[in-house]
């Protein structure tokens, strides 16, 4: 019982803070329910119901005045200024107020109910945009509960206040008690941050430039103020019927009053214990959308009874469930959706939606009241077709933001996380404009730059530019020129370049020739020789490359015999150059991929480095188990990797068989993912997800990586997501598992635990990597990479929306296995989680070293050993004589150093 | 000097984890560094390497303590968890310094190719080793300031770089170098 108490609480860390807050929201809503009470029975006893329509009208129109009046003042104002001054300024109004009654104006009751109505919804609203500055998301839910109690407490208390002496006192005293609650609340507020219990809210870390644009031009701040309109409503249409159903029922003021306190009792009590036991669980179990739709939903429910039987005891329940809701849970999750909207953004969202758009709607509903009164009737069947219409649209706007409360914290944590700005695209318009114009620079290495770029992301627009490049006063970038002319078989442009055969640079005349080569013109291929034995070695190269692409049948003997010499030449260099050539593209049929095998078996290693790329740039396929076996060497590794990356999709089968297959060298499997990875297709993730071994830890993660980068790549590839979610649970598995392996060790006493203990906080910061990794493969990949920078984030803030938009993205059996690991769960949440789901208990310090001698990671087992060898704990003598028999050569070798300090011991 | 093997894999890679600016590396990385470190136990008095020695990489001491010298000048001392690596050499260029052990010392001894891709795969020891650089390059400019202090006094000309402008010594603005005169005149009275 008394845990099950603890889950309901918050946190001790937070209950100060919650209880504060909640002391002040009791203050305040004490006092509006008390001035409430005494606006109603005010209203009711000197002016008809039928005047209420009027009223709403008039309430609609002074608050949006007001408020915007209001909202110039506050807007540079602090939160907690901004508070306390409306605060103050209420009570001097309600002791005015007071002081009138006696009077019985006329006008009195009707400029009491619209000043009530102003003072009391700008006022809590500035409560809860403090509170706003002051937390984050996932504290939110945890305090929620406790604040937004104390409010429901203030309006009990404030109820049976006005139950119990309501016909003992004159309303004014109302007021003045009301105003004395308001002066207490300023005080307490006072005092807290005095004392430092509620902090001051912190400066913004977010760029605020949204701030100055209009609140309205984001679909989810419209959806949200649509969403508030129907809301106020709806609940103006409801309260209508119930105040018309209240008067036929009861006559004078004090019968009124005496209801009122009633049904406010009532209302209250269920409200708090609502709010108290359910709020928490409610917004963690199912997230602020589903819990913000359940008011709608039972409205709908109740107009719907009241259509059927529009009397007293269907209007009351609906009048009920609507008060009950709208000021606790639906409360809470409302002031949810707020989160997501940038700190300055969302103050201004709060002050135009809550005092101006509910306004508007307070006036709309009286509009609409009076207008179907006039046009059909004010009967409650009419009022509630109208009210299921509205709650139809209320709806459809829930549908919308709930969807869009997701995505606006994805935005969100983006913005927050500095590592993650959005890059500049360069196949932006503005962006390769400015390079189409850096190609007139008199600066070579500008053009140049210019060029690569150019060439990168917009090949076609270089083209009207080359005849002025190919003037350029740069010898290099004539040369680079000519060479762009040549790759596209000198047909790119018909642009003359005979003169350049004549340039005063060997590269210049090199590329002239190539372009010449390349549109077929005879003789062409002879004038190469000449730069093959130039003093500039790059150019002789070039040139041999060049004599291998444009040979035709009638030089391809004499080709491969200068091949042949290279390739016996006792220098690496020349042998490096003929295999280097190797990769040029060839223009005839048949190529001289038969002189590659030479070369990759060469004993240089630059030698066998350039084969093993040329290989691929040729599409040498016959050569790539050659390539495959390469990858398992380090030093060859990134030019294997490269060449077959060039042969593309027509080695993914091999490179799958290797990969599924456990004999193969554990070091080139390791080398397959990086390769796969970079050939992206559904191909080379169907290959991918073959791998669901865990004991090779290094594979396992590069394979994950692999498919993260080819998601990244093409993201509405198909990725079944049973396997992912198997996966995700054994990745969840471990950091649960590891933390308890942490908490066994406790503070390290030697150098052996120390590092036993990194290993395991290795171990449980991979796991989380994992975990998110995984849901990157269902889920927006770049919204989980922010995610995961946020959640580590220092920033408590930051922290809270990036677990927040993880739990709003996971359906509820995927948010009850990943929440526990967010930051700032509760470690009790994680204990019942691992116990329940995967039968792990916390451990000894002995127990969690022999579970580690037993366990399947070798590195883990290894670090294990060390530390029994250097403690010698005799005890597990037996864990470390299984680990002398291990597959892997690490644990052998600390196993068998352990059995011999042990028995020597 | 000799490579005898006396750690295991566990020890070599845990003393690694404690060495400064390993610690952000993870520990299988340095375990594959680990694998790869040839040990070398070192009598006192012995020389590691010489100066012109084919390279052979970086040095880490586990035991003892080294001297680097350049001709007969000491260089720098090595402590236990220090390392010395001349990773300014280019391919296949000799020693600058010679190494000598000042105590018996035991030596982890990490290849070129080794140290390279532990600096490509893992920015962690990258930025320890610019750390480490940014501190000695400060030691070094402070000591070369104290040098230029210590050539004046004497009445030496200013040491200067490279295209001939004098290195100023800290804070020697305004009338700072008619102070000093002052000083050196009351010096030489006494």
């Amino acid at each position: 019982m008394g845990q099950r108490l603890r889950q309901l609480l918050p946190e001790p860390r937070d209950l100060n803070k919650a209880l504060w807050l909640g002391a002040v929201l009791f203050a305040i809503t004490c006092s509006y329910t008390l001035v409430k009470i005494a606006r109603d029975a005010l209203f009711l006893s000197r002016l008809p119901a039928g005047a209420l329509p009027l009223v709403y009208l008039m309430v609609g129109v002074v608050t949006l005045v007001v408020t915007w009046i209001y909202g110039k003042f506050a807007h540079r104002q602090s939160p907690l200024r901004s508070l306390i001054g409306t605060a103050a300024v209420s009570a001097l109004s309600l002791v005015g107020f007071a002081l009138a009654f006696p009077t019985e104006k006329s006008w009195l009751p009707m400029a009491f109910y619209v000043w009530v109505n102003i003072y009391g919804l700008i006022l809590v609203s500035q409560f809860w945009a403090f509170t706003n500055s002051l937390t984050e998301p996932r504290e939110a839910k945890r305090i929620m509960g406790i604040v937004g109690g104390g409010g429901i407490l203030g309006g009990l208390v404030g109820g049976w206040a006005a139950a119990g002496y309501a016909r003992r006192v004159p309303l004014s005293w109302f007021s003045l008690c009301a105003a004395g609650l308001l002066i207490a609340m300023v005080i307490t507020l006072t005092i807290a941050v005095r004392r430092g219990q509620v902090e001051r809210p912190p400066g913004d870390p977010e760029d605020d430039e949204e701030a100055a644009s209009s609140p309205l031009q984001t679909p989810y701040v419209r959806w949200l103020a649509f969403a508030s309109i129907c809301s106020v409503m709806v609940t103006g249409l409801i309260d209508y019927q119930f105040k018309v159903a209240v008067q036929a029922t009861y006559g004078d003021a004090g019968s009124i009053a005496s209801f009122y306190g009633r049904f406010f009792i009532v209302l209250n009590v269920a409200a708090l214990l609502l709010q108290l036991l359910g709020t928490r669980w409610l917004l963690q179990r199912l997230g602020a959308g589903p819990v913000a739709a359940a008011l709608p939903a039972g409205l709908a429910v109740g107009c719907a009874a009241t259509l059927v039987m529009p009397a007293f005891r269907t209007i009351m329940p609906t009048r009920l469930w609507d008060q009950l809701m709208r000021f606790s849970v639906n409360k809470s999750a409302t002031e949810m959706f707020y989160f997501p909207l940038p700190f300055q953004v969302r103050r201004r969202v709060k002050a135009f939606i809550e005092a101006g758009i509910e306004r508007f709607g307070d006036a709309l509903a009286g509009f609409v009241i009076l207008g179907a009164a006039w046009l059909i009737d004010s009967r409650p069947i009419t009022l509630s077709v109208i009210a299921l219409v509205l709650i139809g649209l209320w709806l459809i706007a829930w549908w919308n933001l709930r969807a869009g409360y997701v995505r606006e914290l994805g935005r969100s944590i983006k913005r927050m996380n500095a590592a993650d700005r959005d890059a500049v695209s360069l196949r932006e318009r503005g962006v390769l404009k400015q390079l189409v114009r850096a190609l007139d620079s008199p600066y070579e290495l500008v053009v140049l730059q210019a060029l690569e770029l150019l060439e990168e992301n917009a090949a076609p627009l270089v083209d009207p530019r080359l005849p002025k490049l190919l003037a350029h006063p740069s010898s290099r970038v004539r040369s680079r020129a000519l060479e762009i002319l040549a790759g596209e078989d000198g047909m790119r442009s018909a642009v003359r370049i005979e003169r350049l055969t004549r340039d005063p640079d060997p590269w210049v005349r090199f590329q002239a020739l190539r372009v010449h080569a390349a549109r077929g013109d005879e003789g062409t291929l002879a004038r190469f020789d000449e730069y093959l034995a130039a003093p500039d070695p790059a150019l002789g190269r070039a040139a041999l490359a060049a004599l291998v692409e444009y040979a035709g049948p009638a030089d391809r003997s004499r080709v491969r015999a200068l091949l042949e010499a290279r390739i016996a030449d006792a220098s690496p260099d020349e042998r490096r150059a003929a295999a280097e050539a190797l990769a040029a593209p060839r223009r005839g049929t048949e190529g001289f991929h038969d002189l590659l095998p030479k070369l990759l078996d060469d004993s240089d290693l630059s030698v066998r480095r350039a084969a093993l790329e040329s290989a691929g740039a040729a599409g040498a396929i016959d050569l790539v188990p050659r390539l495959i076996e390469a990858l398992g060497k380090r030093e060859t590794e990134p030019a294997a990797r490269h060449g077959l990356v060039a042969l593309g999709e027509s080695v993914i089968d091999p490179l799958a068989e290797r990969l599924a297959d456990p004999r193969v060298d554990v070091e080139i499997r390791r080398a397959l993912p990086p390769v796969l990875s970079e050939i992206p297709s559904q191909r080379a993730i169907d290959a991918l997800l073959q791998v669901r071994g865990r004991e090779d830890v290094v594979l396992a993660y590069r394979t994950l990586k692999a498919m993260n980068h080819i998601h990244a790549a093409l993201p509405n590839l198909v990725i079944p997501p049973e396997p992912v979610l198997e996966d995700l649970e054994l990745d969840i598995r471990d950091r649960l598992l590891a933390e308890l392996h942490l908490e066994a060790q406790g503070e390290p006493q030697d150098l052996g635990q120390s590092f036993l203990v990194r290993v395991l906080r290795e171990r449980h910061a991979q796991a989380l990597n994992r975990v998110f990794r995984r849901l990157a493969l269902l889920h927006p990949g770049d919204e989980l990479l922010s995610a995961y920078l946020g959640v580590q984030h220092a920033d408590a803030r930051i922290r809270g929306n990036a677990a927040e938009f993880v739990e709003s993205l996971l359906t509820a059996e995927r948010r009850a296995l990943v929440a526990p690991l967010l930051p700032d769960a509760p470690v009790e949440e994680r204990r019942a989680l691992a116990s329940s789901r995967f039968g792990l208990e916390p451990m000894t310090a002995r127990e969690s070293l022999a579970r580690l001698l037993e366990g399947d990671d070798a590195w883990l087992s290894t670090c294990a050993l060390y530390v029994v060898e250097g403690r010698r704990e005799r005890a597990l003598l037996g864990g470390v004589e299984r680990n002398l028999e291990a597959a892997d050569w690490r644990v052998r070798e600390a196993a068998s150093h352990a059995r011999l300090a042990l028995v020597g011991a | 000097m000799s490579p005898r093997e006396t750690m295991t894999l566990i020890e070599k890679t845990a003393f690694l984890s404690t060495v400064e600016g390993l610690a952000g590396v993870p520990s299988e990385a340095l375990a594959q560094l680990a694998a790869r470190a040839v040990e070398i136990e070192c009598e006192r008095g012995r020389t590691v390497f010489h100066e012109g020695d084919e390279d052979r990489g970086t040095f880490i001491v586990v035991e003892g303590a080294i001297e680097l010298r350049k001709e007969t000048w000491v260089v720098r001392r090595l402590a236990v968890g220090q390392a010395h690596g001349e990773l300014f050499l280019g391919e296949n260029e000799a020693h600058q310094y010679t190494a000598v052990a000042v105590e018996d010392s035991h030596l982890l001894n990490l290849a070129r190719i080794d140290v390279r891709e532990a600096l490509l795969e893992h920015p962690e020891f990258g930025l320890a080793m610019v750390q480490d650089l940014s501190l000695r390059l400060h030691k070094l400019t402070e000591r070369i300031i104290q040098l230029e202090g210590d050539a004046q006094r004497d009445g030496g000309h200013p040491p200067t770089i490279g295209d001939g402008q004098p290195i100023e010594p800290p804070g020697s603005k305004g009338d700072a170098p008619r102070q000093r005169r002052w000083w050196r005149r009351r010096t030489a009275r006494a």
